[in-house]
């Protein structure tokens, strides 16, 4: 069993079209599952057709902890006066959740930047307690074509993408054992941030997608510094090339210098919006695009398995 | 020599895991004369865990005080602990735990290295990817 | 006036509409400062071809462990919920540094004070004038943006610093414009901390239409006014952000087509100009929107 997470640094570059479109292809002759690793947007399961009521479970989760200040016991610290105590969580606190509010006195928390890391209730043990939070939501459904699919959602306001999308990939290697896949493919968030580096944890390959625009190209070669951080393979894939060609030239050349294996290119065509309004996977809405993402795959599982183990 | 292995189930007919951070056993083998003594096998709690699953998985070898890890890739951070506690590292080969075992008595098993920048041609199984 | 241009999805053109409407705001004789607060990706200073000088350190906590004061009692590996500090019994606890996010909690929870607070490096703060004098008034606009160190996490600690730089300075400007990262999490959340209007740039297709709805769940928890920008707006189909747009009810403020030059603008990394940004930019000035505080 093997994993392939596609990354690209910028968002919308097509990481979920390739992604649904690759899926597809794949699961012709490979037992697949596919992950959505973008909990914050998650959007591979619409490309594949699915919304939300159409997945056969949902099940919340926690991954984390947030912390609750006791207004009551402030109001009594505040009237002994006890100022110069309460300052302490608000140094305590690195993540500028909380405020000194010089009228009222007090430390105000805002429960939207807290981490749960419970530094502030070291400070301030009488106020605050540290309780679990149901931040996430993971989903398990099939598509239409034949492959399960696990994706994510987290709750809005919540924190720790980064563990949700550790949770939602070991679900989803669960059911990859249980049905014995060949391949997981993992469609992850923009950014190079955690929920990024969430998903590159355990991933033997790496599909960067780019498209030939100034910020695009700054975007990947950041992506590309993350992915040989954590010493994973890699191979690339140019998206919308005929919107710019010198800097397709560009990429290309970038690509050589860097022996970055160029798995494919997709043009610039509006009918792979068409395809996205109507939820359904390039492929699948235009069988001519069909050849490009079969290079794309015939490519990427040629390039992974010249890795040694 | 103490030897710690990430293996896909608890015997050493099991397959060596090519995950470390979500194996779903570490089986610790005292190699004494190409001969295996005391085998023990202990579940992986991280497995279902969220954050840090390297760096809890690598604190299990470094309780039972094994002197080398046989696995697949090694996270950065599981690294830095493995390196700090003086465990060396080799990379495992596809096949039971068993065959891992035997190749690392006869010393054929290549010793990882932490993540060499790209190009440089240095590290185990990283760079393959390009040519 | 300080105004949050966001969106959930990736790469439907909130920089695009950032950098623009800077322009058309600097360019109307007011101060701008652009906050480019996608510390993971930023992008503003390639589209408006700016110098880039760093201007401070991102730093954050680093415990560093003092083995003469250490008893080896485990406690700062307990109380870390990131799982960074590792402790073996009879040995002396380690902090694997790239899992550290910063919290300082072990420090605090060290009874016998062997934890001392160190710094790591997570960013930095750069600031950037246009070099195309030509295009824009540089003495008008002004661009900051945060970078995250590639491989670290910490990117809401990044962002909030970035912030809080621009806060230090905002009195200097007519307009502060922040640039969020895609998503909604922490780094989008901490970028909207204080803004009096959010932009919502989202284009009519069902992924656009998704994510529009989570940001917009967002700024209403956040209780922020929010108005709704389609980019794209003659691509995929316009009902479904009408009805997010009603259901919602959060007004549509602005509709930006799919136009070939804007494409070409946007691949070479160049501010689009467009009569609707111009628009836009005399709404804000106008009043007529961001209006409620």
């Amino acid at each position: 069993m093997k994993t392939i997470t596609i990354l690209s640094g910028k968002g919308g570059a097509g990481k979920s079209t390739l992604t649904a479109s690759l899926s597809v292809m794949l699961a012709n002759s490979n037992k697949i599952v596919s992950i959505d690793c973008d909990a914050d947007a998650p959007n591979l399961a619409l490309v594949l057709g699915l919304e939300e009521e159409d997945f056969d479970s949902w099940e919340s989760i926690t991954t984390g902890e947030k912390v609750e200040m006791d207004l009551e016991k402030l109001e009594t610290l505040k009237l002994r006066s006890n100022s110069q105590y309460l300052k302490k969580c608000v140094d305590a606190c690195n993540f500028s959740a909380i405020t000194w509010n010089q009228e009222e006195d007090i430390p105000v928390l805002n429960e939207l930047l807290c981490v749960g890391c419970g530094a502030c209730q070291l400070a301030c043990p009488e106020i605050f307690t540290l309780k679990k939070v149901e931040n996430a939501r993971i989903g398990v459904g099939k598509t239409q074509y034949g492959f399960p699919i696990v994706s994510g959602q987290l709750e809005i306001g919540e924190s720790g993408s980064g563990k949700v999308v550790n949770e939602i990939r070991n679900n989803a290697f669960n059911i990859a054992e249980k049905i014995q896949a060949d391949y997981i493919i993992m469609d992850s968030a923009a950014g190079i941030g955690c929920p990024v580096i969430a998903s590159l944890t355990g991933s033997d390959y790496v599909i960067l997608v780019t498209e030939p625009t100034s910020v695009a190209f700054w975007d990947l070669k950041r992506a590309i510094e993350l992915v040989d951080h954590f010493n994973i393979p890699c191979g690339a894939v140019i998206n919308r090339w005929g919107i710019n060609k010198d800097l397709t030239y560009q990429l290309q050349d970038y690509f050589r210098n860097q022996q970055i294996p160029l798995l494919g290119m997709i043009p610039y065509d509006i009918r792979f919006v068409e395809a996205l309004v109507n939820l359904k996977p390039a492929v699948v809405y235009e069988p001519k695009f069909k050849p490009i993402f079969k290079e794309i795959m015939d490519n990427c599982l040629s390039d992974m398995n010249d890795i040694p183990l | 020599m103490k030897v710690a292995i990430a293996a896909s189930g608890a015997t050493l007919d099991s397959q060596a895991s090519p995950v470390f951070g979500r194996c779903s056993h570490i089986i610790v083998v005292d190699i004494v004369d190409g001969d295996f003594k005391d085998v023990k096998a202990i579940p992986n709690p991280s497995t279902t865990e969220g954050g840090g699953a390297g760096i809890k998985t690598a604190r299990i070898v470094g309780n039972e005080n094994a002197q080398a890890l046989i696995s697949g890739s090694v996270g950065p951070n599981a690294f830095e602990v493995l390196t700090q506690l003086e465990i060396k590292t080799y990379q495992m080969v596809q096949g039971t735990v068993e065959e891992n075992l035997t190749l690392m008595s006869q010393g054929k098993l290549d010793e990882l290295h932490p993540t060499a920048p790209r190009g440089r041609g240095l590290g185990v199984g990283g760079r393959g990817g390009r040519r | 006036m300080k105004i949050a241009i966001t969106g959930g999805k990736g790469g439907t053109g909130k920089s695009t509409i950032s950098t623009s409407l800077a322009v058309e705001l600097a360019a109307g004789e007011n101060k701008v400062l652009l906050v480019d607060a996608d510390v993971e990706c930023p992008d503003d200073h390639i589209i408006l071809s700016t110098n880039r000088k760093k201007v401070q350190d991102v730093c954050t906590i680093l415990p560093i462990l003092n083995q003469n004061k250490c008893l080896k009692c485990g406690d700062c590996s307990e109380i870390c919920k990131e799982n960074a500090i590792v402790f073996i019994k009879d040995r002396y606890p380690f902090i694997v540094t790239g899992q550290c996010n910063g919290c300082g909690a072990c420090i605090l929870a060290c009874s016998s004070k062997a934890l001392e607070k160190g710094q790591q490096e997570i960013g930095a703060i750069y600031q950037g004038k246009s070099k195309k004098s030509n295009q824009i008034s540089s003495e008008n606009l002004l661009l900051i943006w945060g970078e995250i160190e590639i491989g670290c996490e910490a990117t809401a600690l990044v962002v909030n610093a970035t912030r809080e730089y621009a806060e230090n300075i905002a009195s200097d400007y007519d307009y502060v414009l922040i640039d969020t990262a895609a998503g909604t999490h922490c780094n989008v959340i901490s970028a909207m901390i204080g803004v009096d209007l959010a932009l919502a740039v989202t284009e009519p297709t069902p992924l656009g239409k998704h994510d529009l709805e989570l940001i917009l769940q967002l700024l209403q928890l956040m209780e922020v006014e929010t108005q709704i920008i389609v980019n794209k707006s003659d691509i995929g189909d316009l009902n479904l952000i009408d009805d997010v747009s009603r259901n919602k009810n959060v007004p549509i403020i602005q509709k930006i087509p799919y136009e070939r030059e804007i494409l070409k603008k946007h691949s070479r990394g160049q501010p689009v100009t467009h009569n609707n940004i111009k628009k836009l930019s005399n709404a804000i000035t106008a009043k007529t929107v961001g209006g409620r505080h």
